[in-house]
């Protein structure tokens, strides 16, 4: 799995991408919502601060898969210095880490895949 | 009523605080002016900030990943774009705001300061530090201005050492006896009109200003929303399912997103390439070392070209109100949690000293040489319980009593204790007032049994010996308009006595007072 440019990831056919949300403090709230993989695995909670989720991404060529994660910063006292971190890991290549501060309390990105074409 | 005439030192530090305060609080800096972000106001970079903070700390850890990358598609969150184009309804819920909007904290001096514009003592104090700078007087004969400060030493250095609202209050959870201290706050007042009984009034003369402490002592609260008792509620409301539909919460909104992507991306595939290439340029153009405020340009122009360009087509606006409902269902449902944290009861032990002072402006002289006026000690019960649901009252009960701290030596018989005193209050939240926040109307009521000269000995009142005991009925209304986000809020009062402790006349008289609760502050996401 790699990182591209414009914010989107290629992944090899087959790949087992692996998304870990991790938030500072308890408790770690987060949505997933995948579109496109060819198989996604239950959510996880190794912790009151993580959630995982792993897909296997599509096994055509140039196919296009997508995976919405929201967190929420609610419920908690309002501000402090809390954040979440997504990590994306493939089997292959390095992964990715991305965080997400508050305000808004709700909030969350559709993270882009297409399958790499040999 | 009495024409109290406030001192204009006092009246400007009023009109300044808030404006001081403002400058502290740490609310991003604003953007240089240009034709894309001069549109925005202040909600709409309350909104954007947590994504600034997120591509700063892309660039601050390239190791992460390639922070240009991950800058672009952090410009795709559209979460905070929605929270800013939203209505004030569902903006206000995406900047959470209960630590604003809790009314049980008491920065000031209790109702037997002489500056006090309180009647009846709150169940918290400010976890931080809390000041208040108040005019009037309730019981006593004349008004005097009463500066508190007031404060938990415990949790104060707890956030010293960890510097974050939340983490301090962990740090404070871990050892049982920082525990236990962390629910004793403490408060000092000066009197700073008065500058003690003169010889020509025939008292002993003391010049400090210093008129008293208190210590207060939570045996029952559980009002902090940190608190242990709410985690497992906290939890099951992450699991909670939506009514309208099988997903927890959070899937649903997620589902919300990746639909509304989805649109947004396919209703007008030119227009969203050129919305994107633009703020992937822009993205590119950054220095390696961006300032926090080239970001928040780079955000805010990204922000408004995407409402120009994509937002208003009829498609997303179609996708918008789905995901504004369910983010809204969630909200809710976690009011319904601060509810059950806010109508929670309160028990409070506070213990009051009080150095008995006579102003300069009153015509209180002494009956005898070197008579001395004694200091005073109070012990005061305070339960408070509010109500569940949004924007309900809340009850406050008080009820203790005053003792002298020494004997009257010439009047070897008189009793130690001084007054009882039995009082209530009732606060009603008002609606919400655009840019200020909640005002609080408070209603109460004091009755106080005067057992003891209230001097502890016979005075000369305008030339007249006072000897007087008996009963006072107080009554207060009372408005606290905070200014918005800034932890500071102003009570104006008005009370009625049918006496007071010296004169025997009925008493109308107007308080007003600046308070400031710095949890409020510190309780705000930082900027990165």
């Amino acid at each position: 799995m790699t990182l591209n440019d414009d914010g989107t990831f290629t992944v090899e056919a087959n790949e087992q991408i692996t998304f870990t949300v991790q938030r500072k403090f308890a408790p770690c709230v987060a949505g997933f919502s995948g579109d496109g993989w060819q198989n996604q695995g239950p959510v996880n909670e190794p912790g009151q601060l993580t959630e995982v989720k792993t897909c296997t991404a599509p096994a055509a060529p140039g196919a296009r898969c997508t995976m919405s994660i929201s967190v929420s910063f609610t419920p908690q006292p309002a501000g402090s210095d809390d954040s979440y971190l997504i990590i994306i890991a493939g089997t292959t290549g390095e992964p990715t880490t991305d965080s997400f501060f508050p305000p808004p309390n709700i909030n969350g990105e559709v993270y882009q895949f297409h399958v790499d074409q040999p | 009523m009495k024409a109290d005439r406030v001192a204009p030192s006092f009246l400007a530090l009023l009109l300044l605080a808030p404006a001081a305060l403002h400058a502290q609080a740490p609310t991003p800096a604003p953007a240089p002016a240009s034709p894309a972000s001069a549109a925005p106001a202040t909600p709409v970079q309350d909104c954007l900030s947590g994504l600034v903070s997120s591509i700063k700390e892309d660039f601050d850890h390239p190791e992460r990943g390639n922070p240009r990358a991950l800058s672009k598609g952090a410009l795709t969150r559209w979460d905070a774009y929605l929270c800013q184009y939203t209505t004030d309804p569902i903006r206000s819920k995406l900047l959470a705001t209960a630590e604003q909007n809790r009314q049980d904290k008491q920065p000031g001096a209790s109702s037997s300061a002489a500056g006090s514009t309180s009647l009846v003592s709150k169940g918290s104090s400010p976890s931080l530090i809390g000041f208040a700078l108040e005019h009037g007087g309730l019981t006593q004969t004349t008004s005097g201005n009463t500066a508190t400060f007031r404060g938990n030493v415990v949790n104060t250095i707890s956030a010293l050492l960890n510097n974050s609202y939340l983490g301090s209050y962990q740090l404070s959870k871990k050892d049982p006896l920082v525990r236990a201290l962390s629910k004793l706050s403490f408060g000092v007042s000066f009197d700073t009109t008065s500058d003690q009984s003169t010889t020509t009034q025939g008292f002993t003369p003391n010049t400090s200003n210093f008129s008293g402490f208190s210590a207060k002592y939570e045996l029952y609260n559980h009002r902090d929303p940190r608190d242990k008792r709410w985690e497992q509620a906290w939890n099951a409301l992450a699991f909670e399912q939506a009514k309208s539909a099988p997903p927890a919460f959070m899937t649903k909104i997620s589902m919300d997103q990746g639909q509304l992507d989805k649109v947004l991306r396919s209703t007008d595939p030119l227009r969203f390439q050129n919305w994107f290439e633009a703020v992937s340029h822009a993205v590119d153009a950054l220095p390696d070392k961006p300032t926090t405020d080239q970001i928040q340009k780079l955000v805010e122009d990204a922000a408004n070209s995407l409402r120009s360009s994509l937002w208003s087509l009829p498609k997303v606006q179609a996708v918008l109100p789905g995901l504004s409902s369910d983010m809204s269902a969630f909200l809710d449902a976690q009011d319904k949690t601060l509810d059950k944290i806010r109508s929670s009861p309160i028990v409070t032990v506070e213990y009051n000293y009080t150095r008995q002072l006579t102003a300069n402006n009153m015509t209180v002289t002494a009956t005898e040489p070197g008579q001395k006026i004694p200091n005073l000690s109070n012990l005061n019960l305070v339960f408070e319980k509010g109500i569940s649901g949004g924007s309900t009252p809340e009850f406050t009960l008080n009820t203790g009593v005053t003792w002298f701290d020494s004997p009257d030596s010439a009047d070897p018989k008189r009793g130690r204790v001084r007054d009882y005193q039995a009082s209530g209050e009732i606060d009603v939240p008002l609606k919400e007032i655009a840019q200020v926040g909640h005002p609080v109307l408070s209603f109460s009521g004091q009755f106080l049994s005067l057992i003891n000269e209230p001097l502890g000995q016979p005075v000369m009142v305008n030339g007249v010996t006072e000897t007087r005991t008996g009963n006072i009925g107080i009554f207060q209304a009372k408005l606290s308009i905070p200014v918005k986000n800034s932890g500071v809020k102003i009570p104006i009062s008005f009370t009625y006595a049918t006496r007071t402790e010296l004169v025997k006349e009925a008493d109308k008289r107007g308080n007003i007072g600046i308070t400031l609760d710095l949890d409020s502050i510190f309780s705000k996401p930082k900027q990165q």
